[in-house]
């Protein structure tokens, strides 16, 4: 079990990659794009994201499935809504953090997904 | 039942012409080609989530199930799509469908999870602020409600 203390050693500035499906970022007629707050969503209750600084798109993408795109969220962003970005290094990527604690709410997923930017 | 037989449960039997008094006995039916064209185009995005397999989103989740998909199509199609864009259709966490609306400052998710139950989220943004409301959708009223709000009816 990963320690759930807040890593201070990233900055609030620091990008976060989450890897998510295509599909759950919606294209408007506008030509703008929104992204839905289930792209937050996990089915082991843990928001698995990566330190952008420490690895790279493609090491990430890579662990994932065809179809998946980055979405970015700041650190800052994080813990101004009240979570942190705690540490949770993998075999093959030590930049894998995850969001704590886990929405309890789909307003919370939400608010999570308004401060996310992408591409 | 498959999800492909779930579609032609909600939209059986398609029939370019139907008299009228024909209509009138099969009620809600609605021919395919009569349907707003982005209906048959969701639906099959629909189907298509239910060819995702376990994991499908890198972190474990079970694949779609197949309550989700019927539940969802059968939502759809109850729909005033004459009055609604085309939702953005995904797949999510735990086996469940979402569609997703937004409309000016309203947006507007639901959820189909992997047990059938029909959840909602709508946010409202007015400047920087953004007020939530979210629930589960247990009647036609409820749910005529959201519609009436995302579009300002």
């Amino acid at each position: 079990m990963p320690s759930r203390a807040d890593a201070t050693d990233i900055p609030d500035h620091a990008d976060l990659w989450r890897r998510i499906d295509k599909n759950m970022l919606s294209q408007l007629p506008t030509g703008v794009k929104t992204l839905q707050s289930w792209a937050w969503k996990d089915q082991n209750r843990e928001i698995s994201v990566y330190v952008a600084a420490e690895t790279t798109e493609e090491d990430v993408l890579r662990a994932g499935k065809p179809g998946q795109i980055l979405i970015k969220i700041k650190a800052g962003s994080v813990r101004e809504l009240g979570r942190t970005v705690t540490r949770d290094p993998e075999p093959d990527n030590g930049a894998h953090c995850l969001i704590l604690p886990y929405p309890k709410s789909r307003a919370e997923f939400r608010a999570l997904a308004d401060k996310a930017f992408w591409d | 039942m498959s999800a492909q037989g779930a579609v032609f449960v909600v939209f059986t039997p398609k029939i370019k012409k139907i008299k009228r008094s024909r209509a009138t006995l099969w009620g809600r039916l609605t021919p395919l080609d009569e349907a707003g064209s982005w209906i048959l185009q969701s639906l099959h995005e629909i189907l298509e989530l239910g060819s995702l397999s376990d994991d499908w989103d890198s972190y474990g989740s079970d694949k779609i199930s197949v309550l989700a998909i019927r539940t969802s199509t059968k939502f759809l199609s109850e729909i005033p799509y004459e009055m609604l864009p085309a939702p953005n259709i995904s797949p999510v966490a735990g086996g469940g469908v979402g569609l997703h609306w937004r409309m000016e400052g309203r947006d507007l998710e639901v959820e189909i999870t992997a047990e059938g139950r029909i959840e909602y989220l709508k946010t409202e943004y007015l400047g920087s602020s953004a007020a939530s409301e979210e629930g589960v959708i247990a009647s036609s009223q409820e749910e005529g409600t959201l519609w009436k709000w995302l579009i300002r009816a």
